[in-house]
């Protein structure tokens, strides 16, 4: 083109003609636009109107082009109007939708359509199941209606052929307008399936916020909440210590997993220093209960400031089961009513004799000081 | 056909605009503008300029059209058409069509056939 001035308004117009020629191979393109630069300059040329006035919408020039020009092409601009304040935008597509990998893609999917009428079948059976039977069902692979997989196949079976039947129809561009219309809400609910049945195939993270969850590593209650010490008493009511604890595989019982853990939280977050007694060899015995322990607390001095204070941690006050009389392998599993015998007191009591091999220890360090 | 009766000639010119751009340019080479200009004021008020243009191009990719550029000394170079002998074998034939066409449909609508020449 040997166009010395184009007025923004031809080059406008010309550049809308030619998105909405997008389809067209771009050497196709350019030839048929090669003079329509100079044409327009001449109608603009011709009259004060505007060219969308006197040419009518670029969409319509465009199509009317194409219809005179004997492309076989319909133009792709059903409303690319709304795209002409984009121009370096829609430039850029316009490349792109020109690109060979473009091209080589667009000619492929036609090829892979038939694949497609055969999911889209499946799918559309898939969201009727799960519409049907919820989310929850098992409808996946195999859809079920009405309770068995059988009927869901047959209905997969009868889908697939309609919807391959339907497919064949818009290719021809025999579909009616009811047929396209169905045609694109299976597509939406197949989208939805796929959403659905991959969040089913997903794994589940179930977040449960549980105020009273204990930090990782520490010995927890069933429904979490966070042991920081425990205290055994005989049945008499008397606090024993220390006692020397272990679970089923002889593994000591300690409140935190962390060997050079000392400090522990209560529930209310507030921190609990430990000391744990040494044995003969200067190890830590961890598995000592009632742990000696001090609890850090806020408190308002004299003058008004906040100070920390250690608070020692004292049993807690508890009653005790009356068990029968008898030996303690009774087989009675009814426990007497209870009756207050006694409430914890920090009286020192004999060390029992334990049931675990205790380690090599020293005299027990004297009850919690008050 | 003369008549500016809307879409109706709009329709019938689609199937006789080949025949008429390639009356225009046998009288006189001419550029798209001006062609169509000639078509207009020859009494097809309806014609479109795309049509026109698209035509022009599809003729000349046919090869029943030449061009050439006329440089101007204002505004742009214009790219002029003429006939090339497969234009005039095209448009005789065209020519032949359109007179059976026009003779048959005349006594079909009994219309007096000055008017419609």
């Amino acid at each position: 083109m040997t166009v010395t001035t184009v007025p923004s308004e031809v080059s406008r117009y010309l550049d809308a003609v030619r998105a909405l020629l997008a389809d067209l191979p771009a050497d196709e393109r350019e030839e048929l636009l090669a003079d329509l630069a100079v044409h327009l300059q001449e109608v603009s040329a011709e009259t004060d109107e505007p060219l969308e006035l006197t040419l009518g919408p670029p969409a319509a020039f465009a199509a009317e082009l194409l219809a005179s020009s004997g492309q076989a092409y319909v133009p792709s601009g059903r409303g690319w109007g709304w795209l002409s304040g984009l121009g370096p935008a829609r430039r850029a597509w316009e490349r792109i939708q020109a690109s060979a990998a473009t091209r080589w893609v667009r000619a492929l999917l036609p090829e892979l359509r038939p694949g497609w009428w055969v999911l889209r079948g499946y799918l559309g059976v898939l969201v009727v199941s799960e519409v049907l039977n919820g989310v929850q069902g098992d409808d996946f692979p195999v859809p079920s209606l009405l309770g068995t997989p059988i009927l869901g196949l047959a209905a997969v079976v009868a889908a697939v052929v309609g919807s391959v039947r339907l497919g064949r129809r818009r290719a021809e561009g025999r579909a009616t307008r009811g047929e396209r219309l169905l045609d694109t809400l299976i597509v939406l609910g197949a989208l939805w399936a796929v959403f659905v049945a991959g969040a089913r195939t997903a794994p589940h993270y179930v977040y449960v916020e549980d105020a009273h969850a204990g930090a990782p590593g520490v010995l927890v209650h069933p429904d979490g909440r966070t042991i920081t010490n425990l205290y055994a008493y005989d049945t008499e009511g008397r606090l024993l210590e220390p006692v020397l604890l272990y679970d089923q595989d002889g593994e000591p019982v300690e409140v935190t997993a962390d060997d050079d853990a000392s400090t522990t939280y209560t529930e209310d977050g507030l921190p609990v220093e430990t000391d744990y007694p040494l044995d003969v060899n200067g190890a830590q015995v961890r598995n000592a209960y009632p742990l000696d322990q001090r609890v850090e607390r806020w408190r308002n001095g004299p003058d008004g400031s906040e100070q920390v204070v250690e608070v020692p941690v004292r049993p807690p006050a508890i009653t005790t089961p009356r068990l029968p009389p008898g030996p303690a392998s009774g087989s009675s599993s009814t426990t007497s009513t209870s009756t207050p015998t006694s409430t914890a007191a920090p009286e020192p009591a004999p060390a029992p004799a334990g049931s675990a091999p205790p380690p090599p220890f020293p005299p027990p360090a004297p009850g919690p000081e008050g | 056909m003369i008549d500016k009766t809307g879409t109706d000639t709009t329709q019938l010119l689609k199937g006789v605009l080949d025949l008429a751009v390639l009356a225009v340019v046998r009288d006189q080479d001419g550029y798209g503008y001006d062609i169509l200009r000639r078509l207009r004021d020859a009494g097809l008020e309806d014609v479109g300029d795309a049509s026109v243009y698209g035509t022009l191009r599809r003729l000349f990719a046919a090869g029943a059209l030449s061009t050439y550029v006329v440089p101007s000394e204002e505004g742009p170079h214009r790219k002029y058409h003429a006939l090339t002998p497969i234009g005039h074998d095209l448009l005789e034939r065209g020519t032949k069509t359109w007179r059976q066409f026009a003779d048959t449909l005349d006594q079909l609508v009994g219309t007096d056939r000055k008017e419609a020449a």
